[in-house]
């Protein structure tokens, strides 16, 4: 095969991807890792979990409101800025968290520091600039980068307990750091590009028809979402933007509510603590599995049937956890909602961009994470409260799982053939698209 | 006082979107990894090392074979 032949078969889009990939590997995963920092760290400070756990409900908290403030600054001044100097910020202050003498910097450098700028290096910013890149194969692009975030958890976790095994936590902090610093920062500032025009591309790895536009007139070029406003306030005024954001409520409320009370419920209904946490392996495992099934099929078919199967299968896990008995309830709920658990951000994310196009897609993809993680704060005390009423979890989680059902008929509402760029026109790239 | 969790298991937060793992869970998890691969914690934190450093380095390499016909177009 000749290598010119070679060269139009890899559009730059795969390494934007790519690039995307490690920035939600090293980023989310780094983050996702600071359980394992719990033991060692409160021994040593002889704090007890409660405590520490402040710094970890200032950082949800933290993270969520920061995000449709991170998106307007992504929809100003791009990608490739944004996510290097998050991951900057990041890696220096994970490294200062090796020197932390109390609680308080605790919560400064991890619960205020980390968790806003991590929003910069998050699902919001990354997809958004995917959207960019991707038309025909956007459900799948930002399916893969998201399952960098799964696969980040899956391997920085267990590399940053065997670290602290060998060199204790301080040191552990710094090699993450390093980690950040060394490999994420030179890879995004390499790899990402804002748009295709920088390169000469159009979306989908399809050559620029004209050479030497700018960005800026590249962009004016592309077909617009159905919706697209001039100001991200305008979308709410159309029922897809309140049917996403709903039901992402519900899947922040339906996610946390399981990370927070899975292992108690499962220990009430007299399992050990190891198949308890054996059964949130496996549920979590599967992430990778159910994303990158769900984003290839989104490509092929109407994305809003997916995201209202996805809603309708977690709640179908609910319906089992709380009425089948024993080791079949517990066991069923982790294989069936493992496979739905974040099968909803990409597509979520994806609809958003077929209908309301790029210009704002940061502040909005951040609006929606808002809406995820204000649903998260909600049922994780609903969760509390509820329990300490009834004695029991049944009431909560029958309350979240009903609460699937409208996410998953909100999802089937929305107007998909009417409002999607999929459905209402051609792309110019996406028409001769390479890929 | 509503429950947040489990007496002696404070911390319930588990990754959906980058939350923090929890600390019981994970330490479950690898000691069942250490059971099963049977690696000491300098060559398990070896391999993963690798692995962590090996997905940046097989981009940056499928990206500069790229680069050169790039320029022979």
């Amino acid at each position: 095969m000749r290598s010119s032949q070679l060269h139009t078969q890899i559009s730059y889009g795969w390494f934007v991807l790519a690039a995307c990939f490690f920035v939600l590997f090293v980023s989310m995963g780094a983050r996702n890792g600071l359980g394992v920092f719990v033991i060692p760290m409160s021994e040593d400070f002889e704090w007890s979990r409660g405590t520490f756990s402040l710094a970890m409900a200032v950082g949800w908290l933290a993270n969520g409101v920061s995000q449709p403030l991170i998106g307007r600054i992504y929809d100003r001044y791009g990608a490739r800025r944004v996510i290097s100097i998050s991951m900057v910020i990041i890696g220096i202050a994970s490294m200062l968290l090796a020197v932390i003498e109390s609680l308080w910097q605790l919560i400064l450098l991890y619960g205020i520091v980390i968790s806003v700028v991590s929003g910069g290096a998050s699902l919001v910013t990354v997809h958004a600039v995917l959207a960019k890149w991707f038309y025909r194969r956007r459900g799948i692009a930002m399916s893969i980068s998201t399952a960098g975030a799964s696969a980040g958890a899956l391997v920085l976790t267990p590399f940053t307990a065997y670290l602290i095994q060998i060199v204790d936590w301080r040191p552990t902090w710094v090699v993450l750091g390093g980690v950040v610093l060394a490999l994420g920062v030179p890879l995004a500032l390499l790899l990402i590009r804002d748009d295709p025009s920088d390169v000469g591309e159009e979306p989908d790895g399809a050559q620029a028809k004209s050479g030497g536009r700018s960005t800026a007139a590249a962009a004016a070029s592309r077909p617009k979402g159905p919706l697209e406003a001039e100001h991200w306030r305008e979308s709410y005024r159309s029922p897809p933007m309140w049917q996403l954001s709903g039901a992402y409520f519900v899947c922040g409320m339906t996610t946390a509510i399981i990370s927070f009370h899975y292992v108690p419920f499962a220990v009430d209904r007299g399992f050990s603590l190891g198949t308890a946490a054996l059964a949130f392996g496996l549920m979590s495992g599967l992430n990778v599995v159910g994303v990158l099934s769900v984003g290839a099929m989104s490509d092929r078919f109407e994305r809003r049937y997916l995201l209202s199967a996805v809603y309708g299968v977690r709640g179908l896990a609910y319906a089992m956890l709380v009425l089948a008995p024993g080791v079949f309830g517990i066991w069923g709920f982790a294989v069936i909602a493992g496979i739905s658990w974040i099968a909803s951000a990409p597509l979520t994310s994806s609809l958003t961009a077929d209908i309301y196009g790029l210009r704002t897609l940061g502040t909005l993809g951040g609006m929606t994470n808002f809406a995820h993680q204000m649903g998260g704060a909600v049922s994780i005390v609903m969760g509390g409260v509820l329990y300490d009423v009834f004695g029991a979890y049944d009431v909560p989680f029958a309350i979240a799982g009903s609460m699937l059902v409208a996410a998953s008929i909100a999802s089937f509402s929305i107007g998909e053939r009417r409002y999607s760029a999929r459905y209402a026109a051609q792309p110019t790239g996406a028409a001769a698209g390479g890929g | 006082m509503f429950r947040m969790s489990t007496p002696g298991v404070d911390v319930r937060i588990a990754g959906h979107h980058s939350e923090p793992g929890d600390p019981e869970l994970l330490a479950w998890i690898q000691h069942t990894i250490d059971d099963l691969v049977g690696l000491g914690p300098a060559a398990a934190a070896s391999v993963l090392g690798l692995v962590i450093v090996a997905i940046p380095l097989a981009v940056l390499v499928a990206f500069l074979l790229r680069r050169p016909r790039r320029t022979e177009e």
